[in-house]
């Protein structure tokens, strides 16, 4: 492994790491403020339960995402300092304000965890909905900090100077609507699909159904309602990166070929080398469609972009069908849930609650898979059209050792949460379970 | 010119408020590490009570501190992040082992031998951040930072392994403690 390719690594492993945290982190105090709602409204015990069991898992995320946020904001100038030094001046306003949503949000969440019974209860909850809205604005913010290197904006490129400089013209670049919205959606998706899982699991193994159900109940709804949302959120998206960067979206369906009428290939392996793509379905005109609204026009394709500014095909093409999949089996799933208000049966069913168990990874596949399709596919550029990522990447030789020592520590602490968590879990029947309110902590 | 200074003040506020919060969190961690054994339940209790609420916000004027040194002077963060990659790399796995080594250690919701674990990583990552981040402020402003250096040693190992950097690190270190 080279240097380079190592501090791409670095970069994807930090990126793909924090992506988890930063979306259950933002997520979760939706859920928790629902439920502490009605711990208010109905004064039932187990909605308080759920929200103190959901808020521990949350610290712990919190936490790890803190942490790994920061690492990141060192990353970026310690494996790409010239792509900091031009690009840090330009982009630092979406940076600025997610620093200062973070700072609220960190006040907030010291106020909500530490708050239980010091509060008015309805500050209390108050503060949590802070934590939740704050949180959003920061993911709001830092995918529109990604989305200007997808369109850069907001400055002058003139013989390799960066001229008049317009940080707010930069943050608000043409990407950076859509970015937001799909990421935001596909958070609460993410999260709500992991969550209702978790959940689905415990209430197949008769662990605390009544805890177990209402939690299920929570985490479904925001999931099912985000991942019927998200279709129409990335045809918006697909159509966005059509006009912006075709050399993406050709990469994303391995479009060889300019020409009217552009087949939709699904699945496939796509052969650079022959240009074509094998073993795939394929639905003439389909992509036009997708693309323009209807079956004959124009999609540009790979030939119609110099070689050298290609982005890697197969990686991309995998890894957005990987994202549309997962993305329409928990469309699929949703839409159980919600046909079963009317079937009202279908939620104590085992084969119901399966298909949540087993959807429980799907929303989080699909943020790291479509990760990889916005950040693969700008490749060769660290800023499209602007500055290319090898030339961004810093002097220092060795770095394959950085990488080899942030995967260990990324490993390590991925293992510890996993098993903090299962801990959690399988601690509710002790710590929550109704019938035995005197084990109740505090 | 004078926005320039606006800048600076608010780049030092930022500095300065992460040292006097932020390194009294990590003086949290040195006084665990000089408590006799005997002490130390009680003393992890008040230190939790203490700094348990407050350390991710007092942390964040760290990543505030950056976004003004990448807004502001460019030039100097990606100099300061291509000389000094090794002691920065070592804060942030500083910072990162103690945030998360403190957050588990309250939320585990087993307490057994990992508990054991949890405490060595803190205390040590408590004493080693502080030092790194003194390693770092002492390099940037003694001019140890050879730009033209091109030997892997002279430039990314020696501006800041060198007496006096590792001095004032030692030195922040006493001050985290202190302030705690």
């Amino acid at each position: 492994m080279n240097d380079f390719l190592a501090a791409r690594s670095q970069m994807a492993l930090s990126l793909g790491f924090h992506i988890v945290y930063a979306c259950i982190g933002m997520v979760m105090p939706f859920f928790m403020a629902v439920s502490h709602y009605r711990w208010l409204r109905t004064g039932d015990i187990i909605y308080k339960n759920i929200t103190k069991a959901w808020s521990k898992g949350v610290a712990i995320f919190f936490a790890t995402g803190a942490v790994s946020g920061t690492m990141l904001s060192f990353e970026l100038g310690l494996l790409w300092p010239t792509f900091m030094k031009h690009a840090g001046p330009i982009f630092s306003m979406p940076f600025s304000l997610e620093g200062t949503a973070f700072f609220i949000e960190a006040i907030a969440l010291g106020f909500f965890l530490y708050g239980w019974d010091q509060f008015n209860r309805w500050f209390h909850w108050f503060t949590g909905v802070v934590v939740g809205i704050s949180g959003l604005a920061s993911g709001i913010l830092v995918s529109a900090a990604n989305a200007w290197m997808n369109s850069p904006a907001g400055f002058d490129f003139v013989h390799g100077e960066y001229l008049n400089i317009d940080p707010i013209k930069a943050m608000f670049n043409d990407a950076w609507l859509f970015q937001a919205l799909h990421m935001t959606i596909a958070a609460f998706a993410a999260t709500g699909f992991a969550v209702a899982g978790v959940h689905a699991l415990m209430i197949l193994k008769k662990k605390n159904i009544p805890f177990h159900t209402e939690a299920f109940k929570i985490a479904a709804i925001f999931g099912g309602i985000a991942s019927v949302l998200q279709p129409i959120s990335g045809d918006f998206s697909a159509k966005d990166i059509a006009r912006r960067q075709p050399a993406k979206l050709a990469a994303m369906e391995s479009h060889f070929h300019t020409g009217k009428s552009a087949p939709l290939y699904i699945g496939g392996i796509p052969d650079k080398k022959n240009k074509k793509v094998d073993y795939a379905i394929v639905l003439p005109g389909m992509l036009s469609f997708l693309v323009h609204g209807n079956f004959t026009d124009e999609v540009k394709g790979l030939d119609a972009i110099p070689e050298e500014d290609q982005p890697p095909v197969a990686i991309t093409h995998y890894a957005f069908q990987i994202m549309v999949g997962m993305g329409i089996f928990m469309m699929l799933v949703s839409l159980l849930l919600f046909i079963s208000r009317w079937k009202r049966k279908w939620p104590k069913q085992k084969w119901f609650l399966r298909f949540f168990v087993i959807a429980t990874p799907a929303g989080f596949i699909a943020v790291e898979a479509g990760w990889t399709v916005t950040e693969v596919g700008r490749q060769p550029w660290i800023i499209q059209g602007i500055m290319r990522t090898a030339d961004a990447v810093t002097p220092m030789p060795g770095i394959v050792y950085s990488f080899y020592l942030f995967s260990l520590i990324y490993l390590s602490l991925t293992v510890a949460i996993v098993f903090l968590l299962s801990r959690q879990i399988k601690m509710v029947p002790v710590l929550y379970d109704t019938s035995n309110l005197t084990a109740q902590p505090e | 010119m004078i926005m320039q200074y606006v800048v600076i003040v608010y780049l030092w506020l930022a500095i300065l408020l992460y040292l006097v919060l932020g390194g009294a969190d990590f003086g949290a961690g040195i006084i665990e590490l000089v408590t006799t054994s005997r002490n130390k339940p009680g003393v992890r209790k008040t230190l939790y009570q203490a700094i348990g609420p407050v350390w991710e916000a007092n942390h964040m004027w760290l990543v505030i501190a950056i976004v003004i040194l990448f807004a502001g002077f460019p030039e100097i963060y990606s100099q300061i992040s291509i000389h000094l990659h090794i002691p920065l790399l070592i804060m942030l796995m500083g910072i990162i082992a103690r945030g998360t080594a403190f957050a588990f250690r309250h939320y585990d919701a087993v307490q057994d031998d990992m508990q054991h674990w949890y405490n060595h990583i803190f205390v040590s990552s408590s004493f080693i951040t502080p030092l790194f981040l003194g390693i770092i402020a002492g390099s940037t402003f003694s001019g140890k930072i050879n730009l033209e250096a091109d030997g892997f040693l002279s430039a990314y190992v020696f501006s800041w392994l060198n007496w006096f950097s590792v001095t004032v690190g030692l030195f922040t270190v006493a001050l985290c403690g202190y302030l705690a």
